[in-house]
């Protein structure tokens, strides 16, 4: 019983401790002028889905909940988030190639309509985050005649 | 006089037939062949799918992720924007060498293409791309 008593003691101490080791959670950054949803003039529809659904992980308009400060949890939101970034920025739009423009407007459609994203450990938490069929629809049908846009179809 | 007679509408009828069977024939032999031709290749590219991609990226892979992320047998059913991508995925790939993957080449270590093969196949990737895009 006193070493139970013990070990909350230790647990809560390090809780606290933990709080001290920076997350370096990536900043945020309100240039959108190279941003898709603005340079593609997405409607209103595609914007707000685009936002609930990827644009914490993959824009630098990441929206960090008082949670997302306290450690552990903020360690895994700066590793998503970073990784996210990294992997698709879509704030950096305008400085894509037409290439990878398509490439990007294609496996955004995939990803969804594979339902890989966003990912299970987002749509935990934010549940608006899951996506209705005709959510995605609506995703879908927009990054196909972007895409037929760039293409001059 | 009459035998000879029958003789020749006979022979004649049989040299019809065989026309008319080898025009059939030809005919749906081309057909076919244009279908299945598919997708163009440059020989050199297509010696280099054939020794390092095919494998796993065709109807005989055995693995569906690979199958999934790219068909060559099947480039001729997609559409202008997916044959975009699908350029541009080969570039990075290529660029990286990240494929074939290393566990395949631990087993078969003949598959890895040389530093020429990846460069013709990243090359043509991107002139079709420019050809896509224009």
């Amino acid at each position: 019983m006193k070493l139970l008593k013990y070990l909350i003691y230790v647990l809560i101490a390090a809780f606290f401790l933990i709080q001290f080791i920076p997350a370096n959670l990536p900043e945020n950054n309100n240039d959108l002028s190279r941003d898709l949803v603005v340079a593609e003039r997405a409607p209103d529809k595609v914007k707000q889905i685009l936002s609930k659904a990827c644009y914490d992980c993959h824009s630098n308009q990441t929206n960090y909940p008082w949670y997302s400060y306290v450690a552990p949890i903020s360690w895994l939101v700066s590793r998503d988030t970073r990784i996210g970034r990294e992997e698709l920025n879509l704030s950096d739009w305008s400085d894509l190639s037409k290439r990878k423009k398509i490439k990007v407007l294609n496996e955004m459609a995939e990803e969804m309509e594979e339902r890989n994203m966003p990912l299970k450990i987002y749509t935990v938490i934010h549940r608006d985050a899951i996506l209705s069929d005709d959510e995605i629809k609506t995703v879908t049908d927009w990054t196909e005649s972007v895409s037929a846009g760039i293409l001059g179809d | 006089m009459k035998r000879l007679g029958i003789l020749l509408v006979i022979s004649a009828f049989t040299i019809a037939v065989f026309i008319q069977m080898n025009i059939t024939g030809n005919t749906t032999s081309a057909t076919t062949d244009e279908v299945k031709e598919g997708y163009k290749f440059p020989k050199k590219v297509k010696a280099v799918i054939d020794k390092s991609c095919y494998g796993c990226h065709s109807e005989k892979g055995k693995s569906d992720d690979a199958k999934e992320a790219l068909r060559w047998d099947l480039m001729d059913e997609y559409d202008k924007s997916k044959l975009v991508s699908v350029m541009d995925e080969i570039i990075e790939v290529v660029e990286k060498q990240e494929m074939p993957p290393k566990k395949m080449l631990e087993k078969k270590p003949d598959l890895k293409p040389s530093e020429k093969e990846y460069e013709t196949l990243a090359k043509w990737a991107e002139k079709e791309a420019d050809k896509l895009l224009d």
